[in-house]
């Protein structure tokens, strides 16, 4: 059996059979494995036309209590140093497969439609990050239009941080900002969990120059 | 600087790191999506859903949803924990991926806090057993290079963590990395005594850096050669895996009436685990380091197997023949083990039967080791082997798995055979010390041999002289 340089990485890398993985001899659980990772990088491929795709590693469900294999994959030109996943299941034959790399394809424009929002506003903000917790399959993810996330149209888990500049905001008067904050998230019909930061300054580190930070949930 | 953070709190931390799933996607502790987040913001995330977490329901190996609540609860009302920022998560992409690992900061302290999850894929179950020939592993330094590509600007104390495989990284990353302050391993395995020799001057420096937290009979820590202080906690927990539990992080966490958590400290380790770990340190020595990847192969796809519950696999793991030479090495180890220290196979059998494993299979050992001779002469006749099992009332059950492995019959002759052949105490199972592998090696450097080769030299010197004196008084 012939296989690329990257299948022969990753099954040599979870399995114990390195040798006969390097030789094309694959047993049938080997050979489980290859036939799944192929779908996972086919899927990804066909899914984000724009992408280049390496399948970095996987976690099999078996032992775990998870119902699903975990595949690891990164995405050429994307600098993040930990692994996307796509989870697979097996369906009689037939892979199930979704994904989390819609979020990378995303998170900006989203990030800059909150950070305009609030702007016009007033908020002195100094950072937006929105990230996601679902995973979707071929049907849902590429193309996406952010404002469609944002609004909840398309559920995909919406998670907004928000970091604020405090050097603008009156000191003791960030719980009544942050109250103002929601107000004007809710009436542009913004949906998911929110947390707001209150920062130094505009320039201060979102982890150590916090002064104040809450959190609310827009449904 | 010491940590401002609890023995509690530490603990408590590596079990934040198993939190997967809880009451759906949010209740992932490890996911990037936590990012700036404090431990207070997820706590509360997942307790106001607690309503959505099944309370039997597994969610990491042998912790249900019932336990993890109890975990959260009591992390709710510390305010020092609470308030500790989740910094970066970080999923390993290296080696086929696996290990993850979060950066903490605490404010309180300016604190940097790596916690490392233990064993995360079977990539990494791989990377376990490697630790026996190889120095280092892939993944111990996937773990170094995260952790060195790590901003520390402004931390005034580095404090790294990690149970298991986590404990393993954690150790090896302040072994290698004099930045570190305090290192807190919870149950991880230790390193092999070419580990110990290649990086003594490493280990004496920074050793008084590690405390290992274990569990009074965690099975893990007990592999290879340990690194910094002991304390053993006692331990409680036994859910669906039996024994097995001893090795989850949430073993040593005892709740009293209003959810508070506490550790207690036991008197020691557990009797049948420093047997254990004896017998797997002087087994794994009669191996030289260049042959060890083999044995390592072998152990690593029995517990591959044994993890999926695969008893059929892990059979035939013993007849393939890649690893039959290994195992038939293992087993007839243990059997010779056990003429000279039956205590050994006893408090086995003890481990099995509480672990739900059905102890005939040792029924069948005992046999083995009593009748090496005849096995070996009859055992590849398996229909005299299998009327002799009947003879000897062995289960049906038993036997018919015999027969559906036949192969293992010829296993157990190999076994029978190798069994002559082995000297079970010719190696020390104690843990090699790094003061005593740096003694052995200033000797060696200065004489060009081992400590032990000169004291056979001096010895027989001695024997040499006295036996001159004889002659010559016999001459006289």
């Amino acid at each position: 059996m012939e296989l690329s340089s990257e299948e022969k990485k990753v099954l040599s890398g979870i399995t114990f059979h390195s040798e006969e993985v390097e030789k094309g001899e694959l047993c049938d659980e080997d050979k489980e494995l290859l036939s799944e990772l192929r779908a996972v990088k086919a899927y990804l491929t066909d899914k984000y036309k724009d992408y280049n795709f390496e399948v970095t590693g996987c976690e099999p469900k078996a032992g775990t209590a998870r119902d699903y294999n975990e595949w690891y994959y990164k995405a050429e030109g994307v600098d993040r140093a930990s692994a996307f996943i796509a989870m697979v299941w097996d369906k009689d034959g037939a892979f199930d497969i979704r994904d989390d790399f819609y979020g990378e394809t995303i998170k900006e424009g989203a990030s800059d439609a909150v950070k305009k929002l609030l702007g016009y506003g007033g908020f002195p903000v100094a950072e937006v990050n929105v990230s996601f917790w679902e995973y979707f399959g071929k049907e849902l993810g590429q193309d996406l239009d952010p404002a469609l996330v944002l609004r909840g149209d398309v559920h995909a888990g919406n998670d907004i941080k928000i970091f604020l500049d405090g050097s603008r905001l009156p000191s003791g008067s960030y719980e009544n900002e942050i109250g103002k904050l929601e107000t004007s998230l809710k009436e542009a019909g913004i949906k998911g969990d929110v947390y707001v930061v209150v920062l130094k300054n505009a320039e201060g580190d979102p982890v150590m120059d916090r002064l104040y930070s809450d959190s609310f949930e827009l449904s | 600087m010491s940590s401002s953070l609890s023995l509690e709190e530490i603990v408590l931390i590596n079990n934040l790191l198993y939190c997967e799933n809880l009451g759906g996607p949010k209740g992932t502790f490890l996911s990037p999506v936590q990012e700036s987040k404090t431990i207070g913001d997820y706590v509360n995330g997942v307790l106001r859903k607690a309503a959505e977490i099944i309370d039997d329901k597994e969610y990491s190996s042998g912790v249900t949803g019932a336990e993890y609540k109890e975990i959260l609860w009591s992390i709710k009302p510390n305010e020092h924990l609470r308030n500790i920022i989740i910094r970066q998560i970080h999923y390993e992409s290296e080696g086929a991926g696996g290990g993850r690992s979060a950066y903490l900061f605490d404010p309180s302290s300016n604190e940097a806090i790596i916690a490392f999850k233990g064993t995360q894929s079977d990539a990494e179950w791989i990377d376990n057993v490697s630790g026996l020939y190889q120095v280092p592993t892939e993944f111990q330094n996937n773990a170094l290079n995260w952790f060195q590509s790590l901003d520390f600007t402004g931390c005034e104390t580095i404090t790294v963590t990690g149970h298991s495989k986590g404990g393993n990284k954690s150790k090896f990353i302040t072994i290698m990395d004099d930045r570190v302050d305090n290192c807190f391993s919870f149950d991880g395995q230790g390193f092999s005594d070419e580990f110990i020799k290649r990086y003594v001057a490493r280990i004496i420096k920074n050793k008084g850096k590690i405390t290992n937290i274990i569990a009074e009979s965690d099975f893990v820590n007990i592999l290879l050669n340990d690194v910094g202080a002991r304390q053993f906690y006692l331990g409680t927990n036994y859910g669906r895996l039996g024994f097995a539990e001893n090795h989850c992080a949430n073993a040593v966490l005892f709740f009293d009436s209003m959810g508070a958590m506490t550790l207690w400290r036991s008197k020691g380790q557990d009797k049948k685990m420093m047997d254990l770990d004896i017998m797997l340190n002087s087994f794994i020595r009669t191996y030289k380091m260049d042959v060890r990847e083999k044995v390592a192969n072998m152990l690593g796809n029995i517990i591959v197997c044994a993890k999926s519950g695969d008893t059929d696999r892990i059979a035939d793991t013993f007849i393939d023949e890649r690893y039959m030479d290994s195992a038939a090495d293992l087993l007839a180890y243990i059997l010779r083990y056990k003429t000279e220290k039956p205590q050994m196979i006893a408090n086995v059998r003890e481990i099995l039967k509480q672990n739900g494993f059905n102890t005939n299979m040792l029924g069948v050992i005992d046999f083995v080791t009593n009748h090496d001779l005849i096995i070996e002469l009859i055992g590849k006749n398996k229909k005299a082997m299998i009327a002799i099992l009947k003879k000897k009332h062995v289960k049906e059950s038993l036997v018919s798995f015999l027969e559906k492995h036949i192969g293992l019959f010829d296993f157990i002759v190999l076994v029978a055979q190798k069994m002559r052949k082995i000297d079970p105490l010719k190696y020390s199972g104690a843990d090699l010390e790094a003061d005593d592998a740096e003694k052995d090696m200033e000797i060696k450097g200065r004489h060009g041999i081992s400590r032990r080769k000169l004291s056979l030299i001096v010895a027989g010197a001695v024997l040499a002289i006295v036996i001159l004196i004889v002659l010559i008084l016999v001459i006289l």
